[in-house]
């Protein structure tokens, strides 16, 4: 037993001396470094960080070096990263969703490191603290926009005689029960009644949704991280009761749903790297930069032509929404 | 470097110290150390007029809240402990979306009163923590040496003596776990206060968090007596080990499944065939 004691702490101290070996003030190299830093594996934030690295690096004029720090959902383990990219001393650093980008700010502002932050896809940045040009003058980044007025609009083309919209949603997930509101405004404005159903976690969906259902004339979702995990069964519950599926991200189209209205998620990244390369390039303080919303031109509906053919959607209502059948 | 280590130790140190006392002394599987991490959090923060000692009593007195919930579950309508934690979690986590009122809330970070002597933000959080730490692990090491303390580690090992000899295993549960979700929630304001938010998911982790460390903590001190030497080593190897991770460069996709192979190696490493007098404990160590 003494000699596996010797082991494990050989093992430790090795790691320690490399731990030890690795400190200083970060590493000096001609390339532009970019850290990138989001709290959880998602497929949104992989097209987000795909989109980033790809326009820095069409439109850089040096070389680049991006390095990713994935907190696997763990706050313990994000704020280890963050601390590793404050040592590390990177040129920029661009963030994805509200944890990493709360938790950087915060993290940066106590070290007083002026590195640049970017961030992306936060809905409410000004309740957030992070778009007060006099408090943040390092971080700036890019809101997310939706416009739920145009997606729901949509509702008298699917169905002339829409009365009950289904909404399922997660109330956990930041903002989402704003906008919540915002969709019951809309709605009883076209005399449409909303039915809340909130789900806690993807296996929920099927046993709380499967019971409203019945009674609905369409479903619609938000951008929510659970409930567009599961999209698949409502997919299935609403082909099973032959009604339309209505979704605020374009991705879940590609699931079955029958109609969406939003913004390609790398489009986030695209714009995040053109703030990233005006601060890179002309050396532009993030305070002079304005905390932006995507621009409106960017979206589009969607749609799932052969769920609007089984639902008997005809061409020219297709059209009205300006897609092609 | 170290100094983050050091501040990420210090935040950290209250919820060991804490699952020190319930997981390795009393050998309970106490997994409301995740709800009350959260809920002192919280109701530190819904209490924000405040600033200072008293949002630090809060956050214990959230997190005992929860520690009581379940050991009054489990002492007085005898639902099994771990039952009784998981049930404590769910209630929690409607709770705390009631007190909260949205999944997440952002505020300015709370100013240490060392940054009026003159010290930086950062400087004065870590000296902060570092007084808190040092008060809590002060009062541990007291209550260690103490009846309670040794109450605690027999209550793991045989509960059964404790009834014998006239001591009430109801007080020592309920104390040794309102004591030990009281520390997770301090932990849980530190953490929430040094990032500037708390949101309704972060106690995602900590149980794991504590495990490893304690699993390291234990095999590196191969004490039986109770003693607060085995959380702080325990602590450190594993921020250390966190942190050399990091550096090494490891693709952070599979750091969950490397903590999880370090906990094993661990226990692999000091494994040993036990006699039948011997056994385990809850971490797989023998006692």
């Amino acid at each position: 037993m003494f000699i596996k004691m010797k082991v494990l702490l050989f093992i430790v101290s090795t790691i320690l001396l490399a731990t030890l070996a690795g400190c200083g003030s970060g590493t000096q190299s001609s390339e532009t470094r970019v850290a990138i830093l989001m709290p959880l594996t998602h497929p949104s934030f992989d097209r987000i960080e795909k989109g980033f690295k790809q326009t820095l690096q069409d439109s850089f004029a040096k070389p680049i070096q991006f390095t990713t720090f994935n907190g696997q959902g763990s706050k313990t383990l994000l704020r280890s990263e963050i601390d590793e990219v404050a040592r590390q001393n990177y040129d920029l650093v661009f963030t994805i969703g509200i944890q990493s980008s709360c938790m950087t700010k915060e993290v940066f502002q106590k070290k007083g490191l002026e590195t640049p932050i970017v961030f992306t896809t936060i809905a409410l940045p000004e309740v957030l603290g992070l778009a007060d040009r006099s408090t943040n003058r390092t971080i700036t980044g890019i809101q997310e926009i939706l416009d739920f007025e145009t997606l729901l609009s949509a509702l008298p083309i699917l169905n002339a005689n829409m009365r009950n919209v289904l909404l399922v949603y997660d109330p956990t997930n930041f903002g989402l029960k704003e906008d919540r509101e915002t969709v019951e405004k809309i709605l009883s404005g076209m005399n449409i009644k909303l039915t809340p159903v909130e789900v806690f976690r993807t296996s929920e969906i099927q046993q709380k949704a499967m019971s409203f259902i019945a009674g609905a004339d369409a479903v619609f979702i938000l951008k929510d991280n659970t409930v567009v995990s599961g999209v698949d069964t409502l997919v299935k519950l609403c082909d099973r009761a032959g009604i339309p599926l209505l979704a605020s991200d374009l991705d879940s189209v590609d699931k079955g749903a029958a109609l969406a209205y939003g913004v390609n998620e790398d489009a986030y990244g695209t714009e995040a790297a053109k703030v990233a390369l005006e601060i890179l390039t002309t050396g532009t303080s993030p305070e002079a930069i304005p905390v932006r919303p995507l621009p409106t031109t960017m979206m589009q509906f969607k749609i799932h032509r052969p769920t609007l053919a089984k639902l008997k959607i005809s061409a020219e209502a297709i059209r009205s929404l300006g897609v092609q059948p | 470097m170290i100094e983050s280590l050091i501040l990420q130790l210090l935040l950290a140190l209250p919820l060991v110290l804490g699952a020190y006392i319930s997981i390795v002394l009393m050998k309970l599987p106490d997994l409301s150390i995740e709800s009350s991490y959260v809920f002192g959090a919280v109701l530190a923060v819904s209490c924000s007029g405040m600033d200072g000692m008293p949002l630090f009593l809060i956050a214990c007195i959230g997190g005992g809240l929860v520690g009581l919930v379940t050991s009054v579950l489990n002492q007085y309508l005898h639902v099994p402990f771990l039952l009784a934690a998981i049930l404590c979690n769910g209630l929690f986590h409607g709770i705390v979306q009631g007190v909260l009122g949205t999944p997440l809330v952002a505020f300015a970070s709370p100013e240490s009163s060392l940054v009026m002597l003159g010290f930086s933000q950062l400087a004065a959080e870590a000296g902060s923590l570092a007084i808190v730490g040092s008060l809590l692990v002060m009062v541990i090491a007291l209550i260690l040496v103490r009846q309670l303390g040794y109450c605690f580690a027999i209550y793991g090992n045989n509960p059964l003596f404790l009834e014998r000899y006239g001591v009430s295993t109801r007080y020592v549960v309920i104390t040794g776990v309102v004591l030990a979700d009281a520390f997770a929630g301090l932990s849980g304001y530190l953490f929430a206060a040094s990032n500037g938010f708390v949101d309704i998911s972060m106690g995602y982790g900590v149980v794991l968090l504590c495990l490893t460390a304690l699993i390291l903590g234990r095999k590196m001190i191969p004490t039986q007596t109770p003693t607060v030497v085995v959380p702080l080593v325990g602590l450190g190897v594993y921020f250390a080990l966190q942190q050399g991770l990091l550096t090494l460069g490891l693709d952070l996709k599979y750091f969950n499944a490397f903590q999880a192979l370090i906990v094993l190696g661990t226990l692999l490493a000091f494994y040993r065939k036990l006699s039948a007098r011997q056994k385990s404990d809850l971490l797989g160590v023998s006692s």
